[in-house]
C-alpha cells in the first residue's frame, strides 16, 4: 500500500528558519516532522510514499536526494571532490516527490498524484499530523466498510480541545469530558481507487469527504482512541519536541 | 595528524544567527568561522579533517559537498544534463563529517569519532567557534616534550574591564585600563591529545572539561601550552561583529595565510 503526503502549503514560520519553509519539513528532534510520518507508517510495511508537494517544493526534493549523505557519516576529499559514505544509513523507502502546484486544494493535490498510484488501495495524511494509530486496525475496518473512504478521526488535541460546560456555565470535569462524543477528523484517510472518479474540481479533501462522499454514505469511520496530534502552532512543535527528547513520543515505534 | 573540531553545540548564546545554523556556520567574511579554523591548521600542513556534527548538521554537510564545486567555473548543460567543472580553487582538504549527535556530550562526540582517527596515536582538537593565531608547531612542540596525554592551549581573554584595587575605606588606590595580563588563563581549546584520552571518557555522558579533564589533571597528565598571540572566542553577536570588522579591516590577526 502506498501512503500520500500532503505537503504542499503554504510557508510556515512555526521553526527556526529564517524564510519560510513547508511545514512538513519543520523539525522535531534534527528531523523533518515528513520524516517521522514516514518512519512511523514503514513500521507497518508502508515503503512506498508519494509526497505532494508545492510551497518550496525543492527543499523537500534536496532532502530526500541528499537522505543518504545526511544520514551517514562521510568524508569529502577536496583534492579531487570525491566523497565517501560510511556505514552507510538509509531506509528502504521509494519516495515520489511531485510538484503539486503551490495554490492546488488537497483534493486537486490527490487527483493530481494517480498516475503514481494504480489500481490498488491508498491512504493519505497530511504531512503535520503525528499519531500512534493501529494501521492494520485501520485497514481491517476499511475492508469490512467497503466503502470509497474510510476516515480516521481523532479526539481534538492540543490547544483547541472540546471542553465540556454545564447548563450554569461551569467546566464539567475530565473525567465526564472523557465519555463525551467529540471526535475531530484526523486529516487521515483510506481510499479505494474509485476516489478518482468522483474527486473533481477543486475540493479541500476534509470537505469533500464530509460532503460529497458522507452523502452518497461511502465513508467508513474509525475511531482513534489514541494519540494524535497535528503541528498548528509553535507550540505544538514545541510540545512535540519536548517529548521526543523526554524519550516518551508516542509516535515513536521504532528502535534506534 | 588529524584535526578533530567540534561543531554540533547547539550554540544556544548566539541565538540570534544560531537560530538558523549551527554556530561554526556563522560566517565572518562570507566564510564559517569553521572554515576560518580550518585554514589556520592547512596553513601548517595539517589537511585532515573530522567535524564532529550535530544541531543542523546537515548544512555543514552540504557546505562540504558543494565546496568543490563552489570554488570554480562550472558549466551546466542542462540540455544533456552534463555538468563540466573546471580546475578548483579549492584547499587539500579531506573532511570527515560524522552525526555526533544533537544533544550529546562533548566527551561522547569525540568518542563518536573515534572510529575515524584510526590508529592514530595522537590527534588535535579544537572548538568551532573560536579562531587564533596559535602556532601549532609551536603547540605540538611542546607536547611532545612533556610527554603527557594532553595538551591545551591557554590564554589570557582580552581584557572587557578594568581592574581596580580598593581600599578598605572604599578609595581606589589603583585603576588599570582593561589590562589582559590581570585576565585569568582560560581553556582556548587548540587541543594535542594522545589517544590514551579515551580511557579518559567513560561512556561520553559528560562534558570533556568536566570528569575527563579533571581525572587527567589528577593524574598530572594535562599540561597548559602558554599562548599570547590573539584568541577570540565567538559567544555573543557582539564578538561576532568584532572579529567581522577585523577581518574587514584587512588585519584579521587569525589570518596568517594568504
Amino acid at each position: 500500500m502506498k501512503l500520500i503526503i500532503l505537503a504542499g502549503g503554504q510557508q510556515s514560520t512555526i521553526s527556526n528558519e529564517r524564510e519560510g519553509i513547508p511545514k512538513p519539513m519543520a523539525e522535531i528532534g534534527g528531523r523533518p516532522i515528513l520524516w517521522h510520518i514516514m518512519k512511523y507508517f514503514s513500521e507497518f510495511g508502508i515503503r512506498e510514499f508519494i509526497i505532494c508537494g508545492g510551497y518550496k517544493v525543492e527543499m523537500i526534493k534536496e532532502y530526500f536526494m541528499n537522505y543518504y549523505i545526511y544520514q551517514s557519516d562521510i568524508t569529502v576529499n577536496l583534492e579531487d571532490n570525491s566523497i565517501q559514505i560510511h556505514k552507510k544509513h538509509t531506509e528502504d523507502w521509494k519516495v515520489t516527490v511531485a510538484d503539486t502546484g503551490i495554490y492546488a486544494s488537497t483534493g486537486q493535490r490527490v487527483s493530481r498524484a494517480q498516475e503514481f498510484i494504480g489500481d490498488e488501495d491508498f491512504m493519505v495524511t497530511y504531512g503535520d499530523c503525528l499519531s500512534n494509530v493501529q494501521l492494520p486496525e485501520v485497514l481491517k475496518k476499511h475492508q469490512e466498510g467497503g466503502k470509497i473512504c474510510t476516515l480516521l478521526t481523532a479526539r481534538p488535541s492540543g490547544r483547541n480541545v472540546i471542553l465540556s460546560v454545564s447548563e450554569e456555565g461551569e467546566l464539567i470535569q475530565d473525567s465526564a469530558l472523557e465519555e463525551t462524543d467529540a471526535w475531530t477528523s484526523a486529516s487521515m484517510y483510506v481510499f479505494s481507487p474509485r476516489i478518482f472518479h468522483y474527486l473533481q474540481g477543486s475540493y479541500e479533501l476534509d470537505y469533500f469527504v464530509k460532503g460529497v462522499l458522507a452523502e452518497q454514505k461511502q465513508v467508513t469511520l474509525y475511531k482513534h482512541p489514541g494519540f494524535w496530534l497535528p503541528v498548528e502552532t509553535r507550540r505544538d512543535l514545541v510540545a512535540m519536541e519536548g517529548m521526543w527528547n523526554a524519550g516518551i513520543a508516542p509516535w515513536k515505534k521504532w528502535q534506534d | 595528524m588529524k584535526v578533530v573540531i567540534l561543531a554540533g553545540g547547539m550554540g544556544s548564546r548566539i541565538s540570534e544567527e544560531s537560530r538558523f545554523k549551527p554556530k561554526p556556520m556563522i560566517e565572518i567574511g562570507e566564510k564559517p568561522i569553521l572554515w576560518h579554523i580550518m585554514k589556520l591548521y592547512s596553513f601548517f600542513g595539517y589537511n585532515d579533517f573530522i567535524i564532529c556534527c550535530g544541531y543542523k548538521g546537515y548544512m555543514i554537510k552540504d557546505y562540504f559537498v558543494h565546496y568543490y564545486m563552489y570554488q570554480t567555473e562550472s558549466t551546466f548543460d542542462l540540455g544533456a544534463d552534463r555538468t563540466q567543472i573546471g580546475h578548483s580553487k579549492a584547499e587539500p582538504w579531506k573532511v570527515t563529517l560524522v552525526n555526533t549527535g544533537l544533544h550529546t556530550l562533548t566527551a561522547g562526540r569525540l568518542l563518536k569519532v573515534k572510529e575515524y582517527i584510526g590508529e592514530d596515536e595522537n590527534f588535535m582538537l579544537t572548538y568551532g567557534d573560536g579562531v587564533a593565531n596559535v602556532s601549532i608547531p609551536a603547540l605540538l612542540d611542546f607536547h611532545w616534550k612533556h610527554g603527557k596525554i594532553a595538551t591545551l592551549t591557554t590564554t589570557q581573554p582580552a581584557g572587557r574591564f578594568g581592574t581596580l584595587r580598593i581600599g578598605t575605606d572604599g578609595r581606589i588606590e589603583q585603576f588599570k585600563e582593561k589590562a589582559r595580563k590581570d585576565q585569568s588563563w582560560v581553556n582556548a581549546g587548540f587541543m594535542v591529545l594522545n589517544r590514551e584520552v579515551f580511557d579518559y571518557l567513560g561512556d561520553g555522558s559528560e562534558m570533556l572539561e568536566d570528569g575527563p579533564f579533571e581525572a587527567l589533571v589528577r593524574r598530572g597528565e594535562l599540561a597548559a601550552y602558554r599562548h599570547n598571540g590573539f584568541w577570540a572566542p565567538m559567544d555573543t553577536m557582539r564578538e561576532h561583529d568584532d572579529l567581522e570588522a577585523l577581518w574587514k579591516s584587512g588585519q584579521a590577526p587569525w589570518k596568517i595565510w594568504q
